[in-house]
């Protein structure tokens, strides 16, 4: 079990997830992003599951770089 | 002091201005914990009482005032208007005679104008016999009538008395399956319908009830009566919707509270840690012990609450040895199950002085009166914040001041509440849920509907939407017989006499020991859980070993053993979605479902714990059938995972661990919401469902057919979701520990 990953849970449901570490996050991780910056989310995932997996990262836990995020 | 309003309380009036807590100093009480609330003194409103019989007026006054409390004459004044009224004031407000008056003023307008008091336990009828009889109102003849009734007088209650106080469970299986015989007169002449604590009716017992009172409103009407009903309720969420599912009828709320109170200090006191990584702390019984005899050392009257009877009567001993054997002998146990005779004894004795504190169940929060108190201890979250507030309500004399006292224990809802006080204090958000929609709950109940008077289709308009799906599965079942328009129960026994309105399924398992002596039953459906072989089984402090269990014939076999160990089962378990009947949805793609499920839970193996130091014995294989039932549960779907990227692999062993703390730490919370047990709620975490085909997370009613609180789950979802995550962000643990993210039932052992 983990209680960080609920944490990311919890957030990524209540759409707490906020920009600006999320999408550093999100940089680091899938460099086929590119310039994090532009991406917007919302208007991605809404065109399909592509963009979903990104979002998702976040859940995962893979970027996390120790700070808790917020 | 003379001026007060009606507060019933036993010893209120006496020993005027002379609180104990008077003689604690600031440091004394700082000791104790920490202050988060001095609750200011409150005035009474009191209001002239409206006209009625003198008899009434003569009696009331005789109970210390002559005047009422406005909530009291509001009530009075719409039951008297013909409406359904629902009184939500605080412990101790004297909101009993909003029921009494209207009762008694009928009564002596007419002898033959029956009223039906009803309670949620036997102890809480006979405290309230007791009391209305002390009135000696000339006209009212009150009685209680239950299993301790004895045969003999039964039927002199049936005629004489028009003040009937007894229990629900009576009700269904006595005076309905009789209403056309034995209590034909009462139904007949059946005014005023009270139900006391109805807070308390939620859940299953609460479902059970609604039906009972479904019930009782048709056999009513079949006699050509048409009762009012009178609720009185602690303060929650929705008392309007509690009193409306539970009889069918609109209501009246009542809450604009006109009794005083005193100005009331408030602590809450936490257990220091012992191991931070872990989130351990220190026992909130010997924290408890700590503050109880602090108090009685100085003399305060004191009444500390524990969570079972064990604890209780741990903290009465720990307590015991700081007190030394002097001043031990000023405190008591003061258990459920004591006689009236017993308690008033006790309350005679705090009265006079000779006792100042009293360790007690949480079974004696349910307004049983205990008299003279200044300082409550609670020691440990009793289940809802209602019941913390009547626990804290049993102190305080009319005017004086009191002190207040929360401990918390290690799980989370404890420690959730500590770190947030103005849940306590501030507005309620637990809602009292139960349903009429629960076929398991309605069938039995219709049937017993039927051998009262054959059901017809009107009949909807009593038992509510699932009443024709349920009828008819009962005609096509045989249960019910249709003929000229009607259902009728044609087998020879009683129906009522098979439902107990406590629990959610009627079979048992009995637990007997070699010499054949039951010592104990289990639900069934828990069976597999808490009676497989080599299953510790703890019964009245004494612990058994399982044998043998025969599902087939229902019964365990155990033996006596010494309380070494205890045992901890291994479950598989499989939600399937049945139906979808409600669906939001969520942000970043995720939603939020509502609906019937099933579950199928298998018992795979279980491991044995030392108690001493709850090291692991070892783990061992069971083979026992799957148990399966259908219920209601929420859902939540997360967009699928993505697919693994050159060599980075989403870590999917720790994304299940994520959902599975997230589902726990939900679970440990929503029972602030919904009025539960965390034991009343199910789980299941998967990181892709064969349903739904996405990470999903159920959280779903354990038991059959469900009672609302996976319902309650779905429409607060986010309120509850936002506190869940203050609770995690706020625990001092690392990794996770029984206050945040671990569960003391986790079929998973809390693994994965
Ligand atoms: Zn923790
Ligand atoms: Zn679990």
């Amino acid at each position: 079990m983990s209680k960080d990953g609920a944490i990311r849970v919890l957030r990524y449901l209540l759409g707490q997830v906020s920009p600006p570490p999320f999408e550093y996050r999100l940089c680091s991780w899938n460099a086929t992003v590119g310039r994090v910056a532009t991406v917007d989310l919302e208007s991605k995932y809404a065109d399909g599951a592509t963009a979903v997996g990104e979002v998702l990262r976040y859940l995962l836990g893979h970027e996390m770089s120790g700070t808790a995020s917020e | 002091m003379r001026s007060r309003g009606l507060e019933e309380r036993p010893g209120g009036s006496g020993a005027p201005g002379t609180s104990s807590l008077a003689a604690l100093s600031r440091r004394s009480v700082e000791s104790l914990g920490q202050t988060v609330a001095t609750l200011p003194p409150k005035e009474a409103t009191l209001v002239e009482p409206p006209e009625m019989s003198r008899e009434l007026a003569r009696a009331l006054s005789s109970m210390g005032a002559k005047r009422l409390y406005s909530h009291q004459l509001e009530a009075y004044e719409r039951v008297r208007a013909g409406e359904n009224v629902i009184v939500a004031t605080a412990t101790a407000s004297g909101k009993s005679l909003c029921y009494k008056i209207p009762a008694f003023e009928n009564a002596l307008e007419n002898p033959s104008n029956r009223a039906l008091f009803l309670y949620p336990t036997k102890a809480l009828a006979q405290d309230q016999l007791q009391k209305i009889s002390k009135l000696m109102l000339r006209g009212v003849h009150p009685a209680t009538y239950d299993r301790d009734t004895p045969k003999a007088l039964r039927a002199e209650v049936r005629k004489r008395a028009n003040v009937i106080l007894t229990n629900p469970d009576m009700l269904n299986v006595a005076l309905l399956p009789s209403h056309d015989s034995l209590w034909a007169d009462f139904f007949r002449n059946l005014k005023i319908v009270a139900v006391d604590e109805a807070h308390l009716l939620r859940g299953v017992f609460g479902s059970h009830v609604a039906a009972v009172l479904r019930r009782l409103r048709r056999v009513a009407e079949l006699h050509g009566a048409d009762p009012k009903f009178v609720l009185t309720s602690a303060t929650i969420a929705n008392p309007l919707e509690l009193a409306e599912v539970l009889t069918g009828v609109p209501f009246s709320l009542v809450d604009n509270d006109g009794a005083s109170s005193g100005p009331r200090r408030v602590i809450f006191r936490n257990p220091p840690l012992k191991d931070e990584e872990k989130g351990d702390r220190r026992s909130m019984l010997t924290e408890g012990a700590f503050v109880f005899s602090r108090l009685v050392a100085q003399g305060v009257r004191a009444i500390a609450f524990a969570k079972s009877r064990k604890s209780a009567e741990l903290i009465y001993r720990y307590a015991a040895d700081r007190l030394g054997p002097e001043l031990a002998r000023r405190i008591s146990p003061y258990r459920a199950g004591y006689t009236v005779r017993e308690r008033r004894e006790i309350e005679g004795r705090l009265f006079r002085g000779e006792l100042l504190g009293v360790v007690s169940t949480n079974a004696l929060e349910l307004g049983v009166d205990v008299g003279a108190l200044d300082a409550v201890v609670c020691c440990g979250y009793p289940g809802s914040v209602a019941s913390i507030w009547q626990q804290w309500g049993r102190a305080g004399r009319a005017k004086e001041p009191s002190l207040a006292v929360y401990i918390a224990g290690r799980d989370s809802l404890d420690q959730y509440l500590y770190e947030n006080p103005e849940k306590v204090l501030g507005r309620r958000v637990e809602a009292a849920r139960l349903t009429l929609e629960n076929s398991y709950i309605l069938g039995p109940h219709l049937l017993a509907a039927a051998y009262e008077a054959p059901l017809e289709d009107r009949d909807e308009e009593y038992f509510g939407y699932a009443y024709g799906a349920v009828t008819e599965d009962l005609v096509e079942s045989g249960a019910l017989v249709r003929s000229g328009g009607r259902m009728h129960y044609t087998r020879g026994d009683k129906p009522a006499w098979d439902i107990s309105l406590r629990s959610a399924d009627s079979g048992s398992v009995m637990v007997a020991d070699r010499e054949g002596e039951v010592i104990g039953a289990v639900e069934a459906r828990r069976a597999p859980m808490d009676l497989h072989p080599g299953a510790t089984y703890l019964h009245r402090g004494h612990a058994y070993e399982v044998e043998d269990l025969n599902l087939a014939a229902h019964n365990a076999l155990v033996r006596r053993v010494p309380n070494r160990y205890y045992t901890r089962v291994k479950v598989e378990t499989d939600v399937e979605i049945l139906e979808e009947s409600e669906k939001r949805d969520l942000p970043n793609g995720a939603a939020l479902h509502w609906g019937r499920v099933r579950t199928t839970d298998v018992v795979t193996q279980y491991k044995k714990i030392q108690v001493q130091d709850s090291r692991e014995i070892g783990v061992f294989p069971l083979d026992l059938p799957p148990t399966t039932f259908e219920t209601r549960g929420l859902w939540v779907t997360l967009p699928p995972l993505p697919p693994p990227e050159g060599n980075t692999r989403p870590n999917f062993v720790e994304f299940l661990g994520s959902l599975h703390a997230a589902e726990h730490a939900f679970i440990g919370l929503l029972p602030l919401f919904a009025m539960c047990d965390r034991g009343d709620i199910g789980g299941l975490s998967v990181a892709m469902h064969r349903q739904t085909r996405l990470p999903t997370v159920f959280v779903y009613d354990g038991y059959p057919g469900g009672v609302g609180i996976s319902e309650r789950g779905y429409d607060t979802f986010e309120e509850a979701a936002r506190d869940t995550l203050g609770v995690l962000a706020r625990c001092p643990c690392k990794k996770g520990c029984p206050a945040c993210v671990q569960s003391p039932k986790c079929g998973n052992w809390n693994e994965r």
